[in-house]
């Protein structure tokens, strides 16, 4: 059959119009050959990852242009399809500001059984509107004030409101999971987390909240990019809203939630605690333009971990496995002045994980200057890559003055790196983002005269490192100068003028 | 708290998983209703402690599970899951040989943006009525005032040259990295 045949075949039978004859003739074919198994996992693919790619992009045109909601099927499907869900993070942001800024609840809440935390200290009773963390490897049960019982997972950190507006009962949960037993009673009980909101009557469920990429310390839980819900009924029936639409889970129901966002805005502070009290750090860094000092918050949700002199492996960038000190869960208490720390500041300016360094072993009167003498030095140029011999290399600059070119050698110990087309996010000096191109491994076979290319070389020639920049944009004659005169073009405009297919 | 790496996979695995569904349930609604047992079943068991040797092969059993309970309560589908007896094996089959890594899984979705952005026309009416709006073609037909075989050769020919600026993409990043 031919490949045209066997495209159709697939798109009627993932769209479920195959007839019985046609789905036979289709399971031959994928028995026999492998090339039709991949054609199938193919086009499957392509069917999932279409329904992906335009359900974000029809929740960047929502929040564009609120309420434009697309026309669906049924509720549910669709609601079900935006698992990637940018609204719920708009309404769980939302709703965060939204109790920040209420009044606080009256009444408060008791420890029943496990160790709880707020603002580093442990508790029995509980004031409405704190922020609580489970400390310990055991469930904390708290009654809350409406006489609901909560069971905190351990780990877990969780904003406690108590009653608000019409609700008797609001609980936020930042990290982790908690079931709730929930009495019949005046006004409804709410779980409120970043993916959505759990709203009951009278019922016992379980909520949890697991973060991509979680490694069991939660040493930087601000850079979650995915965030799962699972909610499971054990009594009665709650309501699930997530993105604005709602679906009833019944008794014995579970189901689980995915919203797909970026992690909130943070930055990082490292340096040395030069002062601190119950509520801030002073960290000061110190270098070359002299010393810098910041204050930053800490409270009961700020988890603070301290290295050990263990050591662990954890999984990297690309699955690539590094190896890291591990971290022990501490308490503000045990930060101390003169440790070195990192902080990671979250957009209220609240510590979210403080990491506390092993002290570096007293380097001895002389020893840097030994060691800068002792090391190679390096010179770096950027220039035209004019001549490529095997392993000899030839860098030519251009300037003012003429051309001057370098000769300098590969070795099997020489980097070699190359720009992509993609561009990447990366954040700089004072935390600044900005964008450059990706940056991928290479090998020497990339090398070709006419590329241009940044050298770091050893005072031997050696090259240490190869960086390939991207080609620049070619220019028309006299392009330059059009665009001098004319100022600045406008951006061509997409999608006009019929049926341009994507090349 | 159930294994973080168990959540890691089921949460790269997404895709790859749902698109192993599809296959053997041959509806995308109901490939994602099942995929939501198959999830509540993969977390419940990381919970239990259970860690699977290779995550894909684990989930892939337990979708199979899911998915002949799926119809064994829904009888009225069976000449589906008569399907799904003979079906499921090959698609294992196909998924293990042929699957994509979850690296390439989101690779391909970035790409496929992109080939998104580009596509314009009725191309883009189709691909968005379908995908974006979930209309039946029937429903597509009648928004834009075609015939239903019209629609679905449309829509037939977009995802066929999405698929091949998706392909090229993904050769031109596989060329620059040799």
């Amino acid at each position: 059959m031919s490949d045209e045949g066997l495209d159709a075949l697939l798109d009627a039978y993932l769209l479920g119009e195959a007839d019985a004859a046609q789905a036979a003739d289709l399971e031959a074919m994928l028995r026999a050959d492998s090339e039709a198994r991949r054609a199938l996992v193919e086009r499957a693919m392509l069917e999932v990852h279409l329904y992906r790619a335009c359900a974000v992009d029809s929740q960047s045109a929502a929040e564009r242009s609120l309420p434009a909601a697309p026309a669906r099927r049924g509720l549910k499907r669709a609601w079900l399809a935006g698992l990637a869900v940018a609204a719920a993070v708009a309404v769980a942001v939302g709703a965060t500001l939204l109790l920040r800024r209420g009044r606080r609840a009256e009444g408060s809440h008791e420890v029943v059984s496990g160790a709880v935390v707020v603002a580093g200290s442990p508790v029995t009773r509980i004031p409405a509107g704190s922020s609580v963390r489970v400390a310990g490897t055991a469930p904390a049960v708290i009654r809350l004030s409406d006489r609901s019982q909560a069971t905190l997972e351990p780990s877990s950190r969780a904003v406690l409101h108590g009653r608000m507006a019409e609700a008797r009962e609001v609980v936020e949960l930042i990290e982790g999971g908690g079931r709730f037993l929930v009495p019949k009673g005046r006004g409804r009980f709410e779980v409120r987390t970043s993916v959505g909101r759990v709203t009951v009557l009278g019922t016992e469920f379980s909520v949890r909240l697991v973060p991509e990429g979680h490694d069991g310390q939660g040493g930087e839980p601000m850079k979650t990019r995915h965030v799962l819900m699972a909610v499971a009924v054990l009594a009665g029936s709650v309501q699930v809203e997530v993105g604005g639409r709602a679906v009833v889970l019944g008794v014995g129901g579970s189901r689980v939630f995915a919203a797909e966002r970026e992690g909130p805005r943070t930055r990082r502070v490292s340096g040395e605690i030069t002062a601190m009290n119950a509520n801030t750090l002073t960290l000061t860094q110190r270098g070359d333009r002299g010393e810098r000092t910041q204050t930053v918050a800490i409270g009961a949700g700020t988890k603070v971990l301290i290295e050990t002199d263990e050591m662990e492996t954890v999984a990297g960038e690309g699955d690539e496995r590094r190896t890291r000190r591990k971290l022990a869960e501490a308490t503000a208490a045990e930060l101390q002045v003169g440790m070195r720390v990192t902080a990671t500041v979250g957009a209220d300016g609240e510590a979210v994980s403080v990491v506390a360094r092993k002290p570096r072993a007293p380097r001895r009167r002389g020893e840097g200057e030994r060691e800068r003498e002792g090391r190679t030095r390096k010179r770096r140029l950027s220039g035209e890559l004019t001549s490529v011999n095997g392993n000899a290399l030839e860098i030519t600059r251009r300037g003012d003055r003429g051309a001057d070119v370098t000769s300098v050698t590969l070795d099997a110990n020489s980097a070699i790196q190359v720009e992509t087309d993609e561009m990447v996010v990366v954040r700089g000096e004072g935390d600044e983002e900005h964008r450059r191109p990706k940056i991928v491994a290479g090998t020497a076979a990339d090398l070709k005269a006419g590329m241009r290319v940044t050298v770091t070389a050893g005072e031997d020639g050696k090259v240490l490192m190869i960086l390939i920049h991207r080609p620049r944009p070619r220019r028309e004659g006299g392009e330059r100068e059009r665009e001098r005169e004319a100022g600045p073009r406008e951006p061509r405009r997409r999608r006009e003028g019929g049926d341009r297919e994507p090349d | 708290m159930a294994d973080p790496d168990v959540v890691r996979d089921l949460l790269r695995y997404r895709d790859v998983l749902m698109g192993f569904i599809l296959v053997l349930v041959r509806d995308h609604d109901l490939a994602e209703d099942v995929f939501q047992d198959v999830a509540v079943s993969i977390l419940g068991e990381a919970h239990k402690g259970v860690r699977p040797r290779a995550f894909m092969p684990w989930a892939r059993a337990l979708a199979r599970h899911r998915v002949a309970d799926h119809f064994r309560r829904h009888s009225r589908r069976q000449g589906r899951e008569v399907a799904l007896e003979t079906m499921a094996e090959v698609a294992d089959q196909a998924f293990a040989e042929h699957g994509p890594s979850a690296e390439q899984s989101r690779e391909r979705v970035k790409f496929l943006r992109e080939c998104l952005e580009r596509l314009a026309g009725r191309a883009r009416a189709v691909i968005d009525g379908r995908y974006h709006d979930r209309k039946s073609l029937a429903e597509i037909a009648a928004s834009i005032g075609w015939k239903v075989a019209s629609v679905k050769v449309a829509l037939s020919k977009a995802r066929k040259a999405l698929a091949e600026c998706v392909s090229r993409k993904q050769r031109a990043k596989e060329s620059m990295q040799r």
